[in-house]
């Protein structure tokens, strides 16, 4: 076991696949990571997922490439979104990383950020990682 | 205060402390009229020392009720309090693993091609979202009733997006209504600064309410028609209208928590959706109201500042998140 996944961090990337594009889930409750992770999959990208918002940055700060697009849960044990949220802007290897915080309260996210409000819906949810990490 | 004097017999009282000697003397003289007034005043300071001695009990006895009260105000002020972040905290605990059933119910619905377990998922689908709403409106009851405003994420919005999206979300949550029809229809410009999510709960409730109640009596389900009438300038009105009564008694507490909701006819929410829809638009500086009759049936009828923002300036009242961009 790695010591992101001590932390509460999994990699998931597949060292087959180097050309996958990589999304990264920072959210508390593994259902939903999970059924993210399945769901992203099934349609060819790369997730890594952290359960906990300093797993998440401190998995964000290991990635040798910066993933296409952050999923950001913002109340969260340890460190919560927004503080990640401005940690990554903060730092400037982080700050062009795509950030949508994924939220049920999107009245509580930063100043400035992407919401996507909770539940989320699949389709809403392919559409903007497609938007992010293809382009379309 | 009367006093009744006895005859004095004499100088000498022989026993003051019973009333039936008091005004006799040992000699049996006729007491003086000093003795007489020093007696009437010895009584009346008996008489005010016992009055006072009962004002004294009555005191502390008012004082101790006050104060049990007070203690018992706090009590329940507490409770109360501790019910309100209780709710809060249930909800927001409560809102992350319903999400994920919802969002792993999709996902069994759009991998799975065996129409049962599609079926099935579906079910599950409908079920998280009902209480996911019921959730929701609990956790926006209880911040209201802690002192809490409606927060509001004003931005540019449209409403015929935001009346698409209730009709979507409404025959997604309700195949069992295969009859049921959201008609929608758009006059002039739907476009304002508002909170669109807000306005989605809002419209959602309304149609919802349509159409169920629209139904009783008749056989499947009820319509909803919402027309959009952009025509102004400055406002945007949007009716919600259906073919069923709401009853006289119901009409007045229509948007009063849990009182205005009919649980002979809708049992399927806490009774809060109106409430809370109200408090929606009134945080824009809308106004909404109702009318029903047996012949013209029920109409529900939005009145929303085109800029809900310069609305609210001009109320006085703050606007809780700012505008930002959604993807």
């Amino acid at each position: 076991m790695t010591e992101a996944r001590a932390a509460g961090a999994e990699h998931t990337a597949n060292p087959a696949s180097p050309a996958k594009k990589t999304v990264v889930v920072v959210d508390d409750e593994p259902g939903y990571c999970e059924t993210i992770k399945d769901l992203l999959e099934d349609e060819g990208y790369s997730v890594e997922i952290a359960t906990d918002g300093q797993a998440g940055l401190e998995l964000l700060q290991r990635m040798p490439e910066r993933p296409c697009l952050l999923l950001l849960d913002l109340i969260m044990p340890r460190l919560d979104g927004g503080a990640v949220y401005r940690e990554i802007k903060a730092d400037p290897r982080l700050a062009p990383i795509q950030v949508v915080i994924a939220t049920s309260d999107p009245a509580r996210a930063p100043s400035g950020a992407r919401v996507m409000p909770k539940p989320l819906k699949i389709e809403h949810l392919l559409e903007t990682v497609r938007a992010a990490c293809d382009g379309e | 205060m009367t006093l009744t004097a006895a005859p004095y017999h004499g100088e000498q009282v022989v026993d003051r402390e019973h009333a039936a000697d008091a005004n006799e003397r040992a000699d049996g003289a006729e007491p003086t009229a000093l003795e007489l007034r020093v007696r009437a005043l010895e009584h009346e300071v008996a008489q005010r020392t016992e009055l006072e001695a009962a004002l004294r009990d009555a005191l502390q006895r008012e004082q101790r009720a006050r104060a049990a009260a007070e203690r018992a105000c706090e009590e329940a002020e507490r409770a109360v309090r501790f019910n309100e972040l209780f709710a809060r905290m249930l909800g927001h605990d409560l809102r992350n693993p319903l999400g994920a059933i919802s969002m792993g119910a999709t996902y069994i619905s759009r991998a799975s091609t065996h129409e049962k377990i599609t079926r099935s998922a579906g079910r599950i689908l409908s079920s998280t979202d009902r209480m996911a709403r019921m959730v929701e409106q609990l956790l926006e009851f209880s911040r209201l009733r802690a002192g809490g405003e409606t927060p509001l994420r004003l931005e540019r919005a449209d409403l015929r997006e935001v009346c698409a999206r209730v009709k979507e979300e409404l025959e997604a949550a309700h195949p069992e209504r295969a009859g049921a029809n959201i008609m929608i229809e758009v006059e002039g410009d739907a476009v304002g600064v508002w909170d669109a999510e807000g306005l989605v709960r809002v419209l959602s409730t309304m149609a919802d309410n349509a159409i169920a109640h629209g139904a009783q009596g008749a056989a499947g389900a009820g319509a909803a028609a919402i027309h959009i009438d952009g025509r102004d300038a400055d406002r945007v009105e949007v009716t919600v209208h259906n073919a069923g009564e709401i009853a006289a008694d119901k009409r007045d507490v229509l948007f009063e928590p849990i009182r205005g909701t009919s649980r002979q006819h809708h049992t399927r929410g806490l009774g809060l959706g109106l409430f809370l829809a109200q408090q929606v638009i009134l945080a824009h500086g809308g106004t909404i109201e109702v009318t029903s009759s047996a012949a013209d049936g029920t109409t529900m009828r939005i009145s929303l500042p085109r800029a809900a923002t310069e609305a609210k300036a001009a109320a006085g009242a703050t606007v809780a998140a700012p505008e930002r961009p959604v993807p």
